[in-house]
């Protein structure tokens, strides 16, 4: 118990230290042939986050996919602002290029990145990610990885603005990601 | 002739027992290394069919799986068997019950189609060709 609220302790600490400016949380990952992204890299663009795993055979597809018809709805001139970027939570399997070329698969724009242990911690510390890694002790599989499925929408200047249930991704979400790409 | 007559419509009763329907395998990116097929089962008999696992050589490994939201997390795991029940159909699909790939041995493409078979407790096999479905054109 002692261990878990240390543990909780340490992590309030690093999330309250890596706020920048009200209500952004950046963040550090690695993407295709290692190079290093950070929140700050999508300032001035809308940013769609989803979080998931790259030998996820269902729901990531699914919920990509889903955003993709999303994506593909925004009008012509709003399209240049909006960048989405997959991260894979599953830091033990997935390598950097693995992860953009399955976000790429979805739709050559999308982004993919992952990172260490700790920086996949931080990062889905921010933004309210569970994930959990389960052992699958009969599968061929070994383990898999039990995680929400929610798109998260930031701003142009990196903060949080709503999140959305990646089974419901309607033309209400269309409307606020046009809404905040027209913002200054 | 009324023998073999019997025995052809034996078969035909046997082989229907569990009628397959709408099955495909999703097309997943080449990086990944497994993917899932979803169908249709459809009892038509009076008892109880157990489905307790799957053959194909598209991969390492076959496997029955299921999908459950628990506290808004999408958990998967593996699971023993797939019953089911007298004149019912029970439906493998996405977020559910499906077959499993692990260790994909090459690219899945949409227009080509694989061999798969379900293994039922009492031995018998049902034999399927599922065709290779990109959810990029086809959401279910």
């Amino acid at each position: 118990m002692l261990k878990k609220l240390l543990i909780y302790l340490c992590f309030q600490l690093l999330f309250v230290s890596c706020h920048t400016e009200s209500g952004v949380k950046n963040f550090e990952l690695t993407t295709g042939q290692n190079k290093v992204i950070t929140l700050d890299n999508f300032k001035g663009k809308v940013l769609l986050l989803y979080f998931g795993f790259a030998s996820c055979p269902d729901v990531c597809p699914m919920s990509l996919s889903k955003i993709n018809s999303l994506v593909k709805k925004l009008k012509p001139n709003i399209k240049p602002l909006v960048q989405t970027l997959f991260v894979s939570v599953d830091y033990k399997r997935d390598t950097p290029e693995d992860t953009l070329k399955y976000a790429k698969y979805f739709n050559k724009d999308f982004l993919g990145a992952t990172g260490t242990k700790e920086q996949i911690e931080l990062a889905t510390l921010k933004y309210g990610v569970n994930y959990k890694f389960v052992e699958l002790k009969e599968s061929e599989m070994e383990y898999t990885v039990d995680h929400t499925s929610y798109l998260y929408i930031i701003d142009k200047k990196g903060k949080l603005i709503t999140q959305y249930s990646s089974d419901n991704l309607n033309t209400d979400t269309l409307k606020v990601i046009e809404q905040l790409a027209t913002e200054n | 002739m009324k023998f073999i007559i019997l025995i052809l419509v034996s078969y035909n009763i046997f082989a229907q027992n569990l009628i397959v329907s709408k099955p495909y395998i999703r097309e997943v990116p080449p990086t990944s290394k497994n993917s899932a097929a979803f169908m249709k089962l459809k009892n038509t008999t009076d008892k109880s069919i157990i489905i307790i696992g799957a053959k194909s050589d598209i991969s390492k490994a076959v496997e029955l799986h299921n999908h459950t939201l628990v506290n808004g997390m999408m958990k998967m795991r593996q699971i023993k068997e797939i019953l089911v029940p007298p004149k019912s159909i029970v439906e493998l699909k996405p977020k559910s019950l499906h077959v499993m790939f692990i260790g994909l041995k090459d690219e899945l493409r949409e227009g080509n189609s694989h061999k798969l078979s379900l293994i039922q407790k009492n031995g018998n096999e049902v034999k399927i060709i599922a065709p290779v479905k990109s959810i990029k054109r086809h959401r279910h």
